[in-house]
């Protein structure tokens, strides 16, 4: 049956068809004016959900390049700072370090040599400056101690040193003078600084001569040389019954242990004042050997890192970084520097043997240091050394800075890899910043063309819409009735 | 016998009359054309006939008619497409309510084009963008560690966040409580729409006794209907009623449609109108437990959970004395679902009076947490309880056998045992009696022995409320509960296995509310454990304050054991330390007696024991915690130490403090949700960002620029995912223990829109179509019902025309009679 089409029928259909029309003619018109291809979750939302993902990887890359830019001006600044102390070491100028050592190894120079000294260690404090050199707040070379100065000169701290010496622990034994009478030990004490308490043993001779003491008739037995002991009146004795009885020293006893400072000359002092400078980088005496500072060292090289996420794929793995994922941006002072510690340098001597000279600084800073201290003491009038120690020293000092040039440049060039892998990725994270907005861009945005063309098209359907209501009412068999 | 000689005006005249009424319908079709409900009416004419037979046959006597006579006036409707109507139409109120309150959500939790434009590219998204801004922060701290400024950028972008969190939590819980009343606007308009309908009933009723078809009030009964409709799904029947001896008048019954997809439930199909009496839609019965309202047959089980919920208010501080709290307590025992408690064999050992059924306590939303509906007794005008029912049997009775006290209805003749109060209130049926008089009485007034009477049971079906079951109905109505209500992945797995299998599925405020809840308190739980920690060494191994040589405070580590002279450290990985040192750690924090099983199952970790042997906590078997549980001592009013926190006795350097906390000026973080996350008092004064927890050897403290800690941070603050799982919410732990989402933070509240935006365009979709399903029925509809012009066009020439016919033919037979009259057999 054909449906009977009403009036009240059609005007409802009329007013549902241009509601619509009107609606789609407002959401043609809200594209254009957003520029937008969608505005809510609900018209697209799987759309929504890739644009805010990509939106976020785009916000993510913007903060990576951020931070990157930050670290490759850091690296430059560590650059420049290297540049700055490489030319006060190696450059071939008269005011370069090794143009000083050059010339105090070519002989003496009357009183040249002290000056050159001085210089030498003038250049120690700068190279120290350079390398405390900073970026923005942070101190570059300062490993992940970034607040505070990397290498400072301290009074030279004694490691021998023991504030509380414990008599029971083996480890204080060089804090006392004398092993303990075990019967006066009362708390498991090994040794003692009071001799009432100590192990009495007889009296050694000092000028005792076995071979003497063997072949001796009754004439010699008052010949210094005669007897192993001494008895109390000073004579020497082979019985050790009769002998003096003396406090048994402790062969550990080291009597720089009460001393917290060292001075120039290896005696102890507790005054901060006489106490000798010694280069620290960050607490921890350069030079030393001592077993715990050597822990700490290896530590900054080895193991201490600063890790920034630098868009490398930042992961964890069982609560732990992932290092290979991020960036470690820490530049350890000391590695640019040569190291810690001490090495032995043999010298070859003219008649072709070898000197070996103990307890040479790694470090640039301390081996230029040191051979300005060792100019210094040379003679004012002739430029001798002081003594033939320290013309050893020097040498070996001055074969320990030029070994040390080419690790200087092995670093330093190391460090230039590293900037240019920052260099690297700024550009890389400036394309992927770039794609990724040209991608949610496509997904979002509106064509300007067809979103102006969808909503004139949309105008269109209304304004005929429009057109059409005129006619829905316009005539029935009523208006024709003729009565 | 033929037409008499002037029977031909009748005819005419009738006929004048015909066109005249036929005029008249179509002048008001005309007038009514635009009149919403309006539908179109039709004049019902017959040919008037005179039948019999004739006294004397005649040959040739031809009968014909005598004319059109007017019969009655109908309305010209299809009941099959206003039941279809009413269906689709209940959809489509389901389809608009919940795209009503699902725009609202939107309008909070849908990001796409927000932001401050200003910014430019940042300028995209609000609370997605704070995750961004607080992970680029903290990245900038990983660069500038131990700097103040960086630190305070990063906490006000914690700021921000949380304050993101509060509006939202905020906004939502406004959408909710505009749910909320929306849901009562919208049960008021039903009760309206009811009462309108019982009250149109009866007017119809009383118009059908006099024999009038009341086709305008019917017009306006359906358009109450069809609005009902939208609120609520309902089946509309019509029956006969017999009111009197004979007399039988329409009855219009409207039911629930039964939709339930569970067959037995019969709650579905309660009465909401049945002729003159109607009930109301409320809110409000007890809800003791999460089951929408207590079955009768499990009051036992209902009284203990009362008694459990008014202990709980009174421990709460929800109840202020005794005599609240039995004026509670017989608030519930008086709803209609407690009106029968029985022991554990079955018998009734209290009944609460019918009386204390009808007075039963309209409860608070607080205590209606899942919106259950209750339809009260049906009433007429005057609130009669409606007694009608079920016909048990009819039978006729003796005058002797009627009870004493029956009332007659001198007009119907009926009379109800209701009525003469015999049956005590509580019975189950209802008699009534029917009289009706035998011939040839004489006397006057007749005496009970001159009727012959009928008995008529019925079964006393609406006398008290019905419960309705969570899934009784649709419509807007249901839209808005839902809304309310549906908690989607928090659902309680009883009440999916229970109540609604696809209760799971279904999203409501509550939903969005609880996973925003859920995003917040998962972010400050996993902010807060990362800010804090013990120190350890580069080895992983976790210090404690010890002396050098030189006299220097130094880090040690904390050894465990010594074995064969070897000091065993603690060291923060599990599986690096010795069985031994492991056994040595059990032992002494106080669970070595577990099995490996038994640790799983008291969900205790490694990292769990470790961090106990480091606080110096031992566990608590009873309540299965490691105690003391806080840092700090719990002091009471005097300043006195009640409570010892393990702070005093921890083996590590514990560093680091709650960031965020439930309020700003506490520290406390437990029982963070979206509303009232906050920057910890703490944080808010102090910079207590944990950037490290690793120290250089011998060290106690982490070096300055160290920022491990920090790029931890952002790492799980922008790329770590997680589950999240709904149990973790306070008041959910009996959801499904599944994770409902793994992903990043900024990717569980991207989820959040995405969901929403899928649910939108879902119900989108379906409102646009029973928009049309409803549109296009309705256009069905008019194409019978409604009014339009052509075809009154053609009555009005038609009705028209024969009054002219009408006129003509009077004119016709008044020539003829004339002719016949004056003219036949004269001559001039």
């Amino acid at each position: 049956m054909i449906p009977r089409m009403t009036t009240v029928g059609t005007l409802k259909n009329y007013r549902y068809s241009l509601n619509r029309s009107n609606n789609t003619m407002a959401k043609a018109m809200e594209t254009v004016l957003t520029g937008r291809l969608f505005n809510s979750y609900a018209e697209d939302p799987a759309l929504a959900t890739r644009c805010f993902q990509i939106r976020r990887s785009f916000w993510r890359a913007s903060s990576q390049l951020e931070v990157n830019e930050s670290l490759r001006h850091k690296y430059d600044v560590a650059w420049s700072a290297l540049e700055n102390a490489s030319t006060d070491l190696y450059s071939r100028a008269d005011d370069a370090s090794v143009a000083s050592i050059i010339r105090s190894l070519s002989g003496p120079t009357g009183p040249g040599r002290p000056a050159l000294g001085q210089s030498l260690c003038a250049k120690a404090k700068d190279i120290a400056q350079i390398m405390n050199g900073r970026y923005g707040e942070n101190y570059v070379f300062a490993g992940a101690d970034t607040l505070n100065a990397p290498f400072t000169w301290e009074p030279k701290e004694n490691s021998a040193y023991i504030a509380n010496p414990d008599a029971t622990n083996p480890d204080h034994a060089r804090a006392f003078q004398y092993e303990i009478d075990p019967a006066k030990a009362q708390n498991g004490e090994l040794y003692t600084n009071d001799p009432a308490n100590a192990l009495q043993v007889p009296q050694k001779n000092p000028n005792y001569d076995e071979e003497f003491t063997k072949n001796a008739t009754v004439a010699d037995v008052d010949d210094p040389r005669y007897g192993e002991f001494l008895t109390p009146d000073g004579k020497g004795t082979t019985n050790a019954q009769i002998a003096n009885l003396v406090p048994k020293e402790n062969e550990k006893y080291d009597e720089t242990s009460s001393f917290k400072y060292l001075k120039a000359d290896g005696t102890g002092t507790n005054e901060v004042s006489e106490a000798a400078q010694a280069l620290y980088y960050r607490g921890v005496p350069v030079d030393s050997d001592a077993p715990a500072d050597v822990k700490k060292m290896e530590y900054f090289l080895k193991q201490e890192r600063k890790d920034i996420d630098v868009g490398l794929g930042h992961k964890e793995q069982n609560g732990e970084v992932v290092t290979s994922t991020v960036f470690d941006s820490s530049l350890q002072g000391i590695y640019f520097m040569d190291g810690y510690g001490t090495k032995s340098v043999e010298l070859k001597n003219d008649d072709g043997t070898t000197t070996t000279v103990e307890n040479i600084p790694k470090n640039i800073i301390s081996i230029v240091n040191e051979m300005g201290q060792i100019l210094q003491r040379c003679s004012k009038d002739d430029g001798n050394w002081a003594s033939p120690e320290d013309e050893d020293r020097f040498n070996a000092l001055a074969q320990a800075f030029e070994d040390s040039n080419s690790v200087f440049r092995e670093r330093w060039t190391e460090m230039d890899t590293q900037s240019g892998f920052l260099r690297d990725n700024s550009e890389l994270l400036t394309d992927t910043k770039d794609s990724l907005k040209q991608q949610y861009m496509e997904l979002e945005d509106a064509n300007p063309a067809g979103a102006i063309s969808d909503y004139m098209f949309a105008r269109y359907c209304y304004d005929t819409a429009l057109k059409v209501g005129n006619s829905v009412l316009s005539q029935s068999l009523m208006d024709y009735m003729n009565f | 016998m033929g037409i008499g000689t002037f029977g031909a005006f009748t005819q005419a005249r009738l006929a004048i009359y015909a066109a005249q009424t036929g005029l008249s319908v179509t002048g008001n079709n005309i007038s009514n054309i635009n009149t919403p409900g309006y539908t179109r009416q039709r004049l019902n004419q017959v040919s008037l006939y005179a039948a019999g037979a004739d006294r004397y046959y005649a040959e040739g006597d031809i009968r014909t008619g005598q004319g059109a006579l007017v019969k009655s006036l109908s309305q010209i409707r299809s009941p099959y497409l206003d039941i279809r109507y009413r269906t689709e139409n209940a959809k489509l109120g389901y389809q608009d309510g919940r795209m009503e309150g699902l725009d609202e959500i939107k309008q909070i939790l849908d990001e796409v084009g927000k932001g401050d434009e200003s910014k430019g590219e940042k300028g995209f998204g609000v609370l997605g963008l704070e995750f961004s801004e607080l992970a680029a922060a903290l990245k900038d701290l990983t660069s500038e560690t131990g700097h103040q400024e960086y630190d305070n950028t990063v906490r006000q972008y914690a700021q921000n966040l949380v304050s993101m969190f509060n509006n939202y939590a905020s906004d939502l819980e406004q959408v909710r409580e505009n749910t909320v009343t929306k849901l009562n606007q919208n049960l008021e308009k039903v009760n309206k729409h009811l009462d309108i309908i019982r009250s149109l009933n009866e007017e119809i009723r009383k118009c059908e006794i006099h024999g009038d078809p009341a086709l305008e009030l019917r017009d306006s009964r359906n358009l109450e209907i069809d609005a009902l409709s939208e609120l609520i799904d309902i089946n509309v029947t019509y029956s006969e009623e017999e009111i009197a001896a004979g007399v039988m008048v329409e009855k219009l019954t409207i039911s629930l449609d039964n939709i339930n997809p569970d067959k037995s439930v019969k709650t579905d199909e309660s009465l909401l109108v049945d002729g003159v009496f109607s009930a109301h839609i409320n809110l409000g019965v007890p809800m003791t437990n999460p089951y929408y309202g207590v079955k009768l047959d499990e009051p036992s089980e209902a009284l203990d959970a009362l008694n459990k919920l008014l202990d709980e208010k009174a421990a709460n501080g929800e109840i202020a004395d005794l005599d609240e709290m039995a004026k509670m307590r017989q608030a519930y025992v008086s709803s209609p679902y407690l009106n029968q408690v029985k022991d554990a064999d079955g018998n009734v050992i209290k009944e609460t009076p019918v009386a204390d059924i009808r007075d039963a306590t309209v409860l608070t939303d607080k205590d209606n947490p899942y919106y259950g509906l209750m339809i009260t007794e049906l009433k007429n005008k005057k609130g009669d309880l409606h007694v009608g029912g079920n016909l048990y049997a009819a039978e006729a009775v003796e005058a002797a056998d009627l009870p004493a006290g029956l009332t007659w209805n001198v007009r119907t003749n009926r009379a109800s045992t209701e009525e003469a109060g015999v049956p005590a209130e509580g019975d189950t049926t209802v008699t009534f009696y029917t009289r009706t008089l035998k011939p040839n009485v004489t006397n006057n007034p007749p005496q009970p022995d001159d009727y012959t009477y009928t008995k008529q049971v019925y079964e006393k079906l609406v006398t008290k409320p019905v419960a309705l079951d969570d899934n009784d109905i649709s419509g807007k109505i249901q839209a808005f509960r839902e809304l309310l209500t549906e908690e989607g992945e928090f659902t309680d797995e009883g009440v999916i296995a229970n109540i609604d299998e696809k209760a799971g599925s279904k999203r409501g405020i509550s939903y969005y509310q609880k996973t925003l809840d859920l995003l917040a308190k998962q972010f400050a739980k996993v902010m807060n454990d990362t800010n804090q920690g013990f120190l350890r060494d580069p080895d992983g191994n976790f210090i404690q304050k010890g002396t050098n040589d030189q006299g220097k405070e130094i880090g040690v580590p904390i050894t465990v054991i010594t074995l064969n002279g070897e000091d065993q450290y603690l060291n923060k990985d599990w599986e690096k330390m010795k069985t031994d040192t492991q056994n040595e750690i059990k032992k002494q924090i106080g669970v070595d007696g577990l099995t490996d099983q038994e640790l799983k199952d008291a969900k205790i970790s490694e990292t769990d024991m470790i961090n106990a042997y480091l606080k110096g906590q031992t566990y608590d078997a009873t309540t299965q915690k490691f105690i003391p549980e806080n840092k700090d001592d719990v002091l009471d009013e005097n300043g006195a130490v009640v409570e010892p926190g393990w702070g005093g006795n921890a083996k590590g350097i514990h560093v680091g403090e709650v960031l965020f906390s439930n309020n700003p000026d506490n520290d406390d973080p437990s029982e963070i949700n979206a509303s009232n996350i906050s920057i910890s008092d703490t944080w808010s004064k102090n910079h207590v960002l944990v950037c490290a927890l690793e120290c250089p050897p011998g060290d106690l403290e982490p070096a300055s620029g160290q920022s491990d800690n920090i790029r931890h941070f952002e790492y799980v603050v922008g790329e770590q995912k997680f589950d999240f799982f709904p149990t973790d919410l306070e008041g959910c732990e009996g959801a499904s223990e599944k994770a409902m989402f793994n992903g990043t933070f900024f990717e569980m509240w991207n989820n959040i829109g995405t969901t929403l935006g899928a649910d939108q365009n879902y119900t989108g979709t379906m409102l646009e179509a029973n928009y049309q399903n409803v549109l296009s029925i309705d256009t069905q509809r008019d194409s019978v019902s409604s009014v339009d012009f052509n075809d009154e066009a053609m009555n009005l020439m038609m009705y028209a025309k024969s009054y002219n016919a009408a006129c003509r033919m009077m004119t016709t037979i008044d020539s003829v009679l004339d002719k016949l009259i004056n003219n036949t057999g004269m001559t001039t």
